[in-house]
């Protein structure tokens, strides 16, 4: 993919983004929603990531799919235990960074 | 207390996010640069986008060569909560006019929005909110910078192992929801099955957007306000 469509991709980012900031903070100073959308409101966020973790994450170390399996683990493990978010990170990227180095 | 005391306890109070920006934007950094963002281009993305979710959105995205339209809706479903959260925070600070509602409603993230609306009354005020925000602002797009430098001289398996960063990070937030209610974990599984059998079929931008638009759709008639996360229950309390 060439330059220009790069920088085509950030400006649609950016006028995505930007009024979903600016809208409520300039023109609405009380919002009321729906319960139903409400509780969409806040499932979306876990929906989103999930998608974007299934089945990327098994791809994301090119062909080694067995070490992204292991990292998955490595992640899931370490935040079932609670650990704070950047520790789970740095797990996660030395499981992998371990396997591939073996 | 002044104004030179409330700038510095935002700036103090920005610090955890600061631990938390600086490794995911490097992360973050070395992926786009991989992707082939160029490092300008990489650094314009998390000064504009500002959003760890939707950048790594962006750049998987484009990534799987989809179109304007696909990121621009996947964008869209993901960042609309800053919609909700900037909401919250302007609701709690009416009295900043609108120029500078204009510039700080930029540096609404899940975040800064966390740590302001939870903040005690005698803070808020625009020196503490530019000390929380502002510094974590500048974090972001130094660890995109850090990312891009570190793209050159750390070993290709480090930054190869760098990718499973972001997708770590995510199933860290994913986490505790479902550890909390498992209607949660169940959507979560069902949206997972569900995305990986679609990819199969579909360009994998739409199958992101579908899946979780779907599935978060199906699971607001089962799942109610009562599984909120803590922040949200705070939110509700404004």
């Amino acid at each position: 993919m060439n330059s220009v469509s790069f920088l085509l991709i950030i400006i649609t980012v950016a006028l995505v983004t930007y009024p979903l900031r600016l809208v409520p903070a300039v023109f609405i100073s009380k919002l009321k929603l729906s319960t139903f959308f409400e509780r969409l409101l806040d499932l979306i966020p876990y929906t989103s990531l999930t998608a974007l973790v299934f089945p990327g994450i098994f791809y994301c170390i090119g062909d080694h799919t067995y070490i992204a399996y292991a990292g998955t683990v490595a992640a899931v493990i370490s935040s079932f235990l609670r650990a704070p978010l950047s520790l789970t990170v740095v797990i996660a990227v030395v499981t992998v960074f371990v396997l591939l180095v073996l | 207390m002044n104004t030179k005391e409330l700038l510095f306890l935002g700036v103090r109070h920005a610090v955890p996010i600061v631990f938390g920006y600086i490794p995911v934007g490097i992360a973050y950094a070395v992926y786009a640069q991989q992707t082939g963002f160029s490092a300008f281009e990489t650094i314009l993305l998390s000064i504009t986008g500002y959003s760890g979710s939707g950048q790594f959105l962006t750049v998987s995205m484009t990534s799987q060569n989809a179109g304007l339209l696909a990121i621009g809706i996947g964008i869209f479903l993901l960042n609309f909560r800053y919609f909700i959260m900037s909401t919250c925070v302007f609701n709690r600070f009416k009295r900043l006019n609108t120029f500078k509602k204009i510039f700080m409603s930029h540096l609404v993230t899940d975040e800064t929005f966390a740590i302001f609306t939870t903040a005690e009354e005698r803070l808020v005020s625009e020196a503490y909110f530019i000390g929380l925000f502002v510094t974590s602002y500048l974090s972001w797009i130094l660890g995109a910078v850090l990312g891009i430098l570190a793209n050159s001289f750390l070993p290709e398996s480090l930054t190869l192992a760098m990718g499973i960063a972001l997708y770590a990070l995510f199933i860290a937030i994913i986490m505790p929801g479902c550890k909390r209610d498992i209607k949660i974990f169940i959507l979560v599984l069902c949206t997972a099955v569900m995305n990986c059998i679609l990819s199969n079929f579909l360009d994998m931008s739409w199958s992101i957007v579908i899946s979780s638009l779907v599935c978060a759709f199906i699971g607001a008639f089962f799942i109610k306000k009562n599984s909120e996360n803590k922040r949200k229950g705070e939110l509700t309390d404004e």
